[in-house]
């Protein structure tokens, strides 16, 4: 005997769903993806109340080798002991990347792609006016000058080291003489040692002052020079 | 950002009573640089915006209008 139901109460929810499609079908194959998701929403009972066609976009992260998606958005009122079906549909569907269903509040408002992106706009425009405003406020200037580094002057300590330098590579191979030949090289190296002592004692400051002139023309030819940076 | 103490609620000064998953920018403000979710303490936000701004972020990143991290 078969239930004689009272009236029906056919309490229709509103749910929203978005959809990511391949976007290597081709806008044939997809308008028929897409019909065939409203055609079950009305044979179960439902009715399409929005549509919104967001097109290919950029996913955040890469879904099955794809950087790239078709979105697609439809809200819809349906009964909800039948929803379980569009479920299972939309997991079969082999070219659907991800679904997503909800159930939508009282308070819910309809909005399209092209509404949050002129919000957008508004609103980095505004942010703008704040920053300028408060950075007036405060008075510091928008562009800060960089302090330009002073020109250094190479120091003139230089000269004794050279000649210490020089004395010492002198006496080396003099020392090295007498080693192989005692009798003959000593009177050389001895006198070569005199003649090096008596250079620095007598001959240091005209030697000096030589070598100052010389390094003060290197340098102001160096300084002057504009194809190099200090 | 600004100072913990004094902060309101932006939602509740606007009178918002639905936060949308599909506002992918608005919703960049309440995440750090690493795209994690804000602390309430930190953005101000009163308890019942702030469990709808977590579930609209949730679908937001499983839809990938929203990365999980960098």
């Amino acid at each position: 005997m078969t239930k004689e139901k009272p009236s029906e109460m056919e309490e229709q929810n509103k749910y929203e769903t978005m959809v990511i499609l391949d976007p290597n079908l081709g806008a044939e194959e997809t308008a028929k993806k897409v019909q065939e998701i409203k055609d079950l929403i009305v044979s179960s009972g439902g009715e399409v109340t929005h549509e919104d066609d967001w097109g290919a976009r950029d996913l955040a992260y890469k879904l099955r080798g794809n950087k790239e998606g078709y979105y697609y958005v439809l809200n819809f009122t349906l009964d909800p002991s039948k929803i379980k079906k569009l479920v299972k549909h939309m997991k079969l569907e082999k070219h659907a990347l991800r679904s997503l269903i909800i159930k939508l509040d009282a308070h819910y408002r309809v909005k399209t792609l092209k509404q949050y992106e002129e919000e957008a706009v508004v609103a980095e425009a505004e942010e703008k006016k704040k920053k300028e405003e408060e950075e007036k406020e405060k008075g510091r200037p928008k562009e800060r000058k960089t302090p330009q580094p002073k020109k250094i002057k190479k120091p003139v300590v230089e000269e004794p080291k050279e000649e210490e330098k020089e004395e010492k590579v002198e006496e080396a191979p003099v020392e090295d003489e007498p080693v192989e030949e005692p009798a003959k090289a000593e009177e050389p190296a001895a006198e070569e040692k005199t003649v090096i002592a008596e250079k620095p004692a007598a001959e240091e400051e005209k030697d000096k002052k030589k070598e100052l002139d010389d390094l003060d023309k290197k340098l102001q030819s160096i300084i002057n020079d504009p194809d190099i940076i200090l | 950002m600004p100072a913990y103490q004094g902060r309101q609620c932006k939602f509740c000064d606007a009178d918002i009573k639905y936060i949308d998953y599909k506002n992918a920018k608005a919703l960049r403000k309440y995440t750090t640089q690493y795209f994690k979710i804000v602390p309430k303490y930190y953005s101000g936000n009163c308890l019942k915006h702030q469990k709808q701004l977590a579930t609209a972020i949730k679908r937001a990143r499983i839809m990938a209008l929203v990365p999980f991290t960098r």
